[in-house]
């Protein structure tokens, strides 16, 4: 025991963030467990030393104010979210000490899943969860926590399991995870339990020093206020009735054999993150503002498989390459095989908003439904392509129509499945869409870039459309 | 830490931080706490320390939620 117990270094002597006539006390009711757990961290923070290295995530709740107190890094988060802003501060700062400060509605209602998730990977943050059996703050409604039969605002004939369910067990749940270095249960109650919890939060915080992982301790607290009891009865509650449904143990420790897992330095600037994805060898510049040029729309369509989504991702990178503000857009049923799919591909000068084309410059059908159902909406002066074996289909007038032997034309190159291509060839022939042949034949090529023996089969086919196009557009 | 070194310690009660709830005096093995007949300036009939018998056992520090309220020194 220290020769003296005084307020430890890492909680404020003044809490200057906090308004009010009484700027050295908290705002917890008398009695209140959260004051005794703040202290019980702080001192574990000064034991360990690690308070320029903590972070501390106040949560919704009571201890929303948890930044008035500790001397130390501090985020405030929405209520539930503090495992996913614990999980982000920990792997941008690995030398971070991250504590999540949570109450039972904040961890174990809205929050729960991302606390499973967090404990479930393992992340380096030790989890205060301070269980007290009903909603504090907002005035003492019904929490996961609540025992069967208790009475809060919510539950004013006591808890029904047959309608609200029994009391959420979060040690035993996280317990079922492989994950978590340390789990936990203490009470802060009377003296010798205090004194039980305070080298659980030691040994959470010893863990976080040590970089070795998740620590979960759960703190049996009371609220005298809400439960309408006075400081003896709360803690005769506390290890009565409480203790009864949540047993007070220690569920896991694995700190002796776990290593320190650190993770290496990473950079993220954006040559590392061009590398990382090639965008420094395969990405084309950007792309310059030019409000003069006439932006163009394009729609294709067709059965799922006949490389419709493929064809206006070539289209897609032929203009990026060229220098074109672009989109693409697909849309798709839930068929893996068969279904009908098409897909929207805009070029413009200027920034593009939505990425749905509606009126299309060049609509391309490599079906009859497709074509039934795109036919009417071709921009006038617009371009419908449509495979040639489709019959019997009325077009509007204005809009230039091109019966495509997109199959035959494919078969001729090498194979059906080029049909695709062979629209390719024609709008690279059609020459209006702002993007030159040679971009349209590279991003043709690149896209069979993990299959080069189709290559020169589309490359024929390119070609084979471009000489059907030149006699017939 | 010999005995003498502490016996030594002693409970400190700074009144204006007491909330009177109570915990300290619950959690004292020699009933040297109790709470006053006194308000201190935010309404509270703060605890009070009998003038002897502590034995620095630390019991008080620990129980009370307050930071700045007792020590033991």
């Amino acid at each position: 025991m220290a020769a003296t117990l005084t307020k430890p270094e890492s909680i404020n002597a003044v809490f200057t963030r906090k308004a009010g006539a009484a700027p050295t006390a908290t705002h917890y009711c008398p009695g209140c467990g959260h004051g005794i757990i703040h202290k019980l961290i702080g001192q574990a923070m000064d034991e360990l030393g690690i308070r320029d290295r903590s972070i501390m995530i106040s949560p919704v709740g009571c201890a929303v104010f948890a930044y008035y107190y500790f001397n130390c890094g501090n985020v405030q988060t929405a209520h539930g979210r503090a495992p996913a802003v614990a999980t982000g501060l920990s792997r941008c700062r690995d030398n971070a000490v991250v504590i999540s400060y949570q109450g039972d509605g904040d961890l174990a209602s809205i929050g729960l899943n991302e606390t499973l998730q967090a404990a479930n990977r393992g992340e380096k943050i030790a989890v205060f969860f301070v269980n007290n059996t009903v909603y504090g703050m907002t005035g003492g409604q019904m929490a996961p926590t609540t025992l069967a039969g208790e009475v809060t605002a919510t539950t004013p004939c006591g808890r029904d399991p047959r309608e609200a369910g029994y009391p959420i067990h979060m040690c035993e749940l996280i317990n079922e995870l492989k994950a978590p270095v340390f789990i936990e249960r203490v009470a802060i109650s009377d003296i010798a339990h205090i004194r039980k919890a305070k080298k659980a939060i030691h040994k959470a915080l010893e863990i976080q020093r040590d970089g070795k992982g998740y620590a979960f301790v759960e703190l049996l607290s009371n609220c005298p206020t809400n439960l309408r009891q006075n400081t003896k009865a709360s803690i005769d509650f506390v290890n009565g009735d409480m203790s009864d449904e949540f047993k007070v143990q220690n569920f896991r420790d694995r700190s002796a054999e776990v290593e320190p897992y650190h993770r290496a330095d990473r950079v993220w600037d954006k040559a590392a993150i061009d590398a990382l994805f090639e965008l420094d060898t395969k990405a084309a510049p950007d792309a310059p503002v030019n409000p003069d040029f006439t932006p163009v729309g394009v729609r294709i369509a067709g059965f799922g498989g006949q490389g419709v989504l493929s064809m206006g991702l070539i289209i897609a990178n032929a203009a990026i390459q060229a220098q074109r503000m672009t989109s693409w857009y697909p849309s798709y049923g839930p068929e893996q095989r068969g279904g009908t799919a098409n897909c929207s591909v805009q070029i413009s000068g200027v920034e593009i908003g939505s990425p749905v084309v509606t009126e299309p410059d060049i609509l391309v059908a490599l079906n009859r439904p497709s074509l039934e159902k795109f036919v009417g909406a071709v921009k006038q002066g617009g371009y419908i392509l449509y495979d040639d074996r489709i019959e019997g289909v009325d077009f509007p007038s204005g809009v230039r129509v091109l019966a495509v032997p997109a199959v035959r034309l494919a078969v001729e190159a090498g194979s059906e499945k080029a049909a695709n291509t062979i629209m390719l060839g024609v709008i690279s022939a059609l020459d209006n869409t702002g993007v030159g042949r040679d971009f349209y034949l590279r991003a043709m090529e690149e896209n069979f870039t993990d299959k080069p023996k189709l290559i020169e089969l589309n490359r024929k086919a390119f070609q084979l459309a471009e000489e059907w196009a030149r006699a017939n557009k | 830490m010999s005995s003498a070194e502490k016996k030594k310690a002693c409970v400190k009660i700074n009144d204006l931080e007491c909330k009177a709830c109570g915990r300290c005096v619950l959690s004292c093995p020699v009933k040297v706490l109790a709470l006053g007949d006194r308000l201190n300036v935010r309404g509270y009939k703060y605890v009070v320390y009998a003038g002897e018998g502590c034995i620095g056992c630390g019991n008080c520090f620990y129980a009370c939620p307050e930071p700045l309220a007792i020590e033991v020194v």
